[in-house]
């Protein structure tokens, strides 16, 4: 243990963490080509501070010195077991990760001063910034610095304890490119929250006034520490808690969780690589994209038709999937305890329930995204025609699966005959008529697949099987 | 209580995977399928259970076609191939889960039926971390636990230790009364001294009593 504690600054010594100095070094090259001499002292060591590149590698020093802390206890078992908890012994990693932050932190900060001193020179000329002191609005940039600091370290270290430690790795790598690119992408309003735009926290912008600027930062701060939280709790949650939740339900959602991880996995990056890439292609933000993005909206091109059918054909496979894997699964046993009716209700609640919390989860993804407060309204009107929708396109498809093979002809004849009516733009199409009908198909999809369980179980088990 | 299967047969596509079954089985009895892989025997148990539909023929529980009004045969209890259970769960927790969804039974059956079956020193550890045997004996407490009145047991011993293994047979020894037990093999030792009335099948057929 006494070894264990010697060894707690090593960070200070070479070793894995030159990596962690050559960034730093770096930055430092890059920051004695943009220093301006006989500028502003205070201002020369903001701009610094904030410049978005120069940045990106301190990031990176950042991100690299939580990796190794984190690899280097974490593989320090003897260390681990005398903790007696799991949570415990996250609370301590978490702390030496914050401690290891504050040197590299105070390491980055003497930087700037050095850097300054000897190439930007001591002069003061008394700039104000929101109507004070550039002193404290220094003073406020140290502070705001430190709190990214200590905001992603503690994302880091939730997020690592959930999934494989190699994902945070790839994921603060994307947040660096995005913050090395951002400046070419993102547009300067400022009276939006966004958080692709990392250039916010790390670069001078000025708000409307300093308390807008302080309460947006902390208000990221605030989503980042959040995000952190509801990770760890999601990791630690009481297992007990599941044994009010009825077992057809948990198993559906443990399918959904293990038996699609693929599927769902690809799904989240292609969907990423549309929220990024609409972004980029569209230069802005707001109406157009946030619909386009979540596949509502796809008479505008190739891309968001594209976007528009990977929705429904992801859906689609959800709840096929989620349907049959019951059939296959060894859930015999759960079917001989309930009424076959009563069984297929439950299971198309259970499809319901998790194309719903799917379905929120990337409204909620794209709202924190493009963060366009104006659009709120819009997106609720269109939220509850756009969940009815996947539903009644969900259920279809389950029709379609258990119907027989002459049926399915009928069905696919039926499809190309009104496909104009199926697939719509939602945003245009939004009335009380079109609600009517998408409450109406719903219903009679329902009781549809009702009749039809009801006659046919067996053969479904049996083609299912 | 009394299950009739009469001229039952089934084929899938153009494969007979059953051939003109004709059995009774009564209260009371404990029944044994014994027969190679393929034989038929678990696509006999699941037409019991009514997943299937016989292609021909019927079966009758107490002279009603509960195949035929698309219900499953009341009160029973199965084990049929690996049981799925929720593995990040304890083997209580499934077994209590299980149980509220008819609310017929109280937790100290349940942890009398973990007991039969020993695993009651495991009932706390999560089904992920049980054996292919822990998890047999599981499927089979929650196959008995709700003193059903079919209790259908498909290779109910594999993987399972002698010493459970026999604990379970002297269990469903005493329970047999008001019951009807169907239990498949491929081992025909599994039966030995155990069970009532032993069927064999080959290739889709009972070639002997």
């Amino acid at each position: 243990m006494l070894s264990f504690q010697e060894k707690k600054y090593d960070i200070l010594n070479l070793g894995i963490y030159s990596v962690v100095y050559l960034c730093l070094f770096i930055s430092f090259l890059y920051d004695i080509f943009h220093v301006i001499p006989g500028e502003d002292y205070f201002l020369n060591i903001i701009s610094r501070m904030t410049d978005p590149i120069s940045f990106s590698f301190v990031f990176i020093a950042l991100i690299l010195s939580i990796y190794f802390v984190f690899i280097k206890k974490k593989s320090s078992f003897m260390v681990g077991i005398r903790y007696g908890t799991k949570k415990k012994y996250d609370k301590y990693l978490l702390k030496e990760e914050i401690k290891y932050v504050n040197i590299l932190f105070l390491i980055n900060l003497l930087k700037y001063f050095i850097l300054v001193n000897i190439f930007g020179g001591f002069n003061i000329t008394g700039i104000y910034y929101y109507g004070m002191d550039i002193k404290i609005y220094f003073l406020w940039i140290i502070i705001r610095q430190y709190l990214l600091f200590l905001s992603i370290t503690y994302l880091f270290t939730c997020i690592s304890n959930y999934i494989n430690k190699y994902i945070p790795l790839f994921l603060s790598l994307i947040i660096v490119a995005l913050m090395l690119f951002s400046p070419y992408y993102l547009n300067d309003s400022f009276n939006m929250i966004n958080l692709t735009n990392f250039t916010y926290l790390v670069k001078i912008v000025l708000f409307n006034s300093f308390k807008y600027e302080v309460i947006y930062n902390l208000t990221y701060f605030g989503i980042l520490f959040l995000l952190g939280f509801i990770t760890y709790n999601i990791y630690y949650c009481k297992k007990d808690k599941n044994i009010n939740i009825p077992f057809l339900l948990q198993s559906d959602f443990y399918t959904f969780k293990t038996k699609m991880k693929k599927i769902n996995i690809v799904y989240f990056l292609v969907f990423l690589f549309f929220i990024i890439s609409f972004k980029i292609l569209e230069y802005q933000s707001g109406y157009n994209n946030f619909f386009i993005v979540l596949g509502i909206d796809y008479s505008n091109g190739l891309l968001q038709s594209i976007n528009y059918l990977l929705n429904i054909f992801y859906f689609c496979y959800i709840a096929i999937y989620l349907f049959i894997y019951s059939f296959s699964d060894g859930q015999e046993f759960v079917m001989l305890r309930i009424n076959k009716i009563k069984w297929l209700l439950k299971k198309l609640l259970n499809i319901i329930i998790i194309i719903l919390i799917v379905r929120l989860f990337y409204y909620l993804f794209t709202f924190i995204f493009f963060m366009d407060i104006s659009i709120i309204s819009e997106l609720f009107k269109y939220i509850i025609y756009d969940i009815i929708y996947m539903i009644c396109i969900s259920l279809g498809a389950i029709i379609f699966i258990i119907l027989n093979k002459i049926f399915r002809v009928v069905v696919v004849l039926l499809l190309i005959i009104f496909r104009k009516y199926l697939i719509f733009s939602i945003v245009k199409s939004a009335s009380m008529v079109c609600l009517f009908l998408l409450v109406l198909i719903l219903f009679i999809e329902f009781v549809f697949l009702l009749i039809y369980f009801y006659i046919n179980s067996n053969n479904i088990y049996e083609r299912m099987v | 209580m009394k299950l009739e299967i009469k001229n039952v047969e089934k084929k899938f596509n153009s494969n007979y995977v059953l051939n003109n079954i004709n059995l009774t089985m009564e209260n009371g009895k404990i029944y044994g399928f014994v027969g190679r892989n393929g034989s038929g025997k678990t696509v006999l148990l699941k037409l019991i259970c009514g997943f299937y539909k016989p292609t021909d023929g019927e079966i009758l529980l107490d002279g009603y076609n509960y195949i035929k009004n698309n219900e499953y045969p009341k009160n029973t209890g199965a084990l049929i191939e690996n049981p799925s259970f929720l593995p990040y769960l304890s083997g209580y927790d499934n077994l209590k889960l299980l149980a509220d969804i008819n609310n017929q039974i109280k937790k100290e059956d349940i942890d009398n039926i973990l007991k039969l079956v020993n695993l009651y020193d495991d009932r706390n550890k999560i089904v992920f971390k049980y054996s292919l045997g822990m998890k047999q004996k599981l499927g089979i407490a929650q196959a008995i636990m709700e003193n059903q009145d079919l209790i259908i047991l498909d290779e109910p011993f594999n993987g399972v230790e002698k010493e459970s293994a026999s604990k379970i047979r002297d269990y469903l020894k005493t329970i047999k009364e008001n019951k009807i037990i169907i239990i498949s093999t491929h081992v025909s030792e599994d039966l030995d001294n155990f069970v009532d009335v032993v069927y064999k099948i080959e290739d889709g057929r009972i070639v002997n009593e």
